[in-house]
């Protein structure tokens, strides 16, 4: 029983040696331990290269190949790409100068080091399996690399920073050590004023304030709708911003930002528990617009808040207001009767011009006037906005409740 | 009393006074051939100061791929009859590059219309050129009085090749500028 058993885990260690062997890809090159050697296989523009710091500098040209020591510059509008073997390509962009400090292949791992004076160098390693040491330094970071699509960019007079298009890579500037990238995790950016990829992320993001993203407030979406009134959701078609190619409706007058409050009250003239008194309030705002309830909103801000009625006091309300801002100019606040007695309905109008940043206000009312079946309308005109009182500067405000 | 308000006197004229360089790398490395070209940057980039001369020699490099123009003189008039210098620019060669005056001509280079003020003054305003570089990034943040130093104005040219041909860090190191640009070309 037990040569039974040892016979079968030799069988079994015999055929996992065989799976391990032909799993092994055929095609894995063979390094020999020692420097290794780079070759150049694209140029773009004018590019120098100097095999060690004492020979002469000589244009560059694809098939070059060059050790250690060699150092690579770039003129304008020019790169050069170069492969260090097995697996490992770099680019040097224009205007850079860069240097293969170290290039070889130790004990199973291959080193390589990169000094880059300024400019930015692209590295891609694709070897999945291999051990690598990789980096790049240049005068104000280094770049450690692992299996990844990277770029450092050093030149002054702009902030240092690194790129992870996709895999991990840690970026070192002076005593910050910042990982960042990941596979499969798209482009990652970090640079030297950031402590990580995310800081680097929040500080570079600009949101337009028109664009999708901006995150407007339920205040910043009425005042944009309220703009709307006045030839556009900007400013980009007022006074001399006009001019620049984007014609529109322009309007004088830039909207008041105060808010107009409207009240109604309505209840029967004689007090009669058997009728049931209804009103309705209709309002023309100087741009012609009729806010009511059968048009409860208008372009510029208007809102018909609604009608309510207490059964108790046999009384009702009809509110409408215009919150962010209003038009300036002449309003025209139309009451009519809708069912009551016929010796009429009392009605109530206030108006109340208001300042929300200094609460400074203005009050128009109470205006009374009754309303008959025969005789179902009354209208008040007036102008808004008023010199308003009662409040202070939002300054004043401020050192008031200090 | 009256020798301290000289020497004082003496100190706020000389602190007023721009910077100058004492050798144009022009003087050394102006050609026009590959070789000079490769020479000028690298040697650019090592100076405290980019003068006048240096600037617009670059400029021209960048631009065109060489400098036609024999001296200085030369180099102030194809770029005034360009419109990227203002027709009254008369800053000597050695004098320090003034970060506005570069300005000007980078975004009529880039074709940079900008905000309200700069379309007013038709994009010769320095302050308004530099600021509107700032805003998208060829330039760091600073002062068109500021000058700038070699390495920082190669700096410059990088961020203006960038901003006309796309960054390559959005791409694999296996893939060149021109590459990109071809892909980006394709339909």
């Amino acid at each position: 029983m037990k040569s039974k058993i040892l016979t079968a885990l030799s069988l079994l260690m015999i055929a996992s040696a065989a799976l391990a062997q032909t799993s092994e890809p055929t095609t894995r090159l063979i390094l020999p331990e020692g420097p290794l050697q780079v070759t150049v296989t694209g140029v773009d523009g004018i590019v120098r290269v100097r095999p060690t710091p004492t020979d002469k500098w000589v244009r560059a040209a694809v098939g070059m190949v060059l050790n250690e020591g060699a150092e690579f510059q770039t003129g304008p509008r020019s790169a050069v790409r170069f492969v260090i073997p097995p697996d490992q390509t770099v680019s040097l962009d224009r205007l850079g100068t860069v240097k293969i400090l170290r290039a070889n292949f130790e004990n199973g791992k291959l080193f390589t080091d990169l000094g880059m004076k300024y400019g930015r160098t692209r590295y891609d390693i694709e070897g999945a399996g291999r051990d690598h040491d990789a980096k790049v330094h240049s005068p104000s970071a280094v770049m450690a690399i692992r299996g990844t699509t990277v770029s450092l960019y050093d030149q002054p007079p702009f902030t240092p920073e690194a790129v992870s298009l996709t895999g991990r890579a840690r970026f070192i500037a002076g005593n910050k050590v910042i990982p960042f990238g990941g596979k499969g995790q798209g482009k990652t950016k970090v640079n030297q004023t950031s402590d990580s990829p995310a800081q680097t992320a929040l500080t570079e993001t600009e949101i337009d304030p028109k664009g999708l993203f901006s995150g407007r407030t339920q205040n910043d979406l009425a005042f944009q709708l309220s703009l709307a009134a006045y030839g556009g959701s900007d400013f980009s078609n007022l006074g001399i911003l006009s001019f620049l190619g984007k014609p529109g409706t322009v309007i004088g007058t830039l909207p008041i930002g105060e808010s107009l409050l409207i009240t109604m009250t309505y209840a029967d003239s004689v007090s009669d528990a058997a009728s049931i008194p209804d009103a309705n309030l209709t309002i023309t705002d100087p741009l012609g617009n009729v806010l009511s309830a059968a048009n409860p909103t208008t372009p510029d801000g208007g809102a018909y808040v609604g009608k309510t009625f207490d059964a108790q006091t046999n009384s009702g309300n009809v509110a409408a207001q215009w919150v962010i801002s209003f038009p300036p100019g002449k309003y025209t606040f139309t009451e009519s009767f809708a069912a009551g007695p016929a010796v009429g309905i009392a009605t109530t109008l206030m108006i109340s011009d208001l300042d929300p940043k200094t609460s400074a206000s203005a009050n128009v009312g109470p205006i009374p006037a009754t309303l008959f079946p025969t005789s179902p309308t009354f209208t008040y005109t007036d102008t808004f906005p008023k010199t308003l009182s009662g409040g202070g500067t939002v300054a004043a405000a401020r050192l008031s409740k200090r | 009393m009256a020798r301290r308000i000289c020497i004082i006197a003496l100190i706020v004229v000389a602190g007023c006074q721009t910077a100058h360089v004492d050798h144009p790398v022009t003087t050394t490395a102006g050609g026009t051939d590959a070789d000079s070209q490769l020479e000028f940057w690298s040697e650019l980039e090592t100076q405290p100061i980019t003068s006048n001369d240096d600037a617009f020699h670059g400029l021209l490099l960048y631009l065109d791929g060489n400098d036609a123009a024999t001296d200085y003189a030369h180099r102030l008039a194809v770029l005034k009859a360009r419109g990227l210098l203002l027709q009254g620019f008369d800053r000597p060669a050695n004098e320090a590059v003034s970060r506005g005056v570069l300005a000007v001509a980078i975004a009529k280079v880039l074709k940079i219309k900008g905000g309200v003020m700069m379309r007013l003054t038709r994009g010769n305003f320095d302050r308004y050129a530099l600021r509107e570089l700032v805003y998208r990034k060829v330039y760091p943040p600073g002062s068109e009085n500021q000058t700038f130093s070699g390495a920082e104005y190669v700096g410059i040219i990088g961020k203006i090749d960038d901003y006309q041909h796309g960054d390559p860090a959005n791409v694999p190191a296996t893939v060149l500028p021109s590459e990109m640009q071809a892909m980006a070309r394709q339909p």
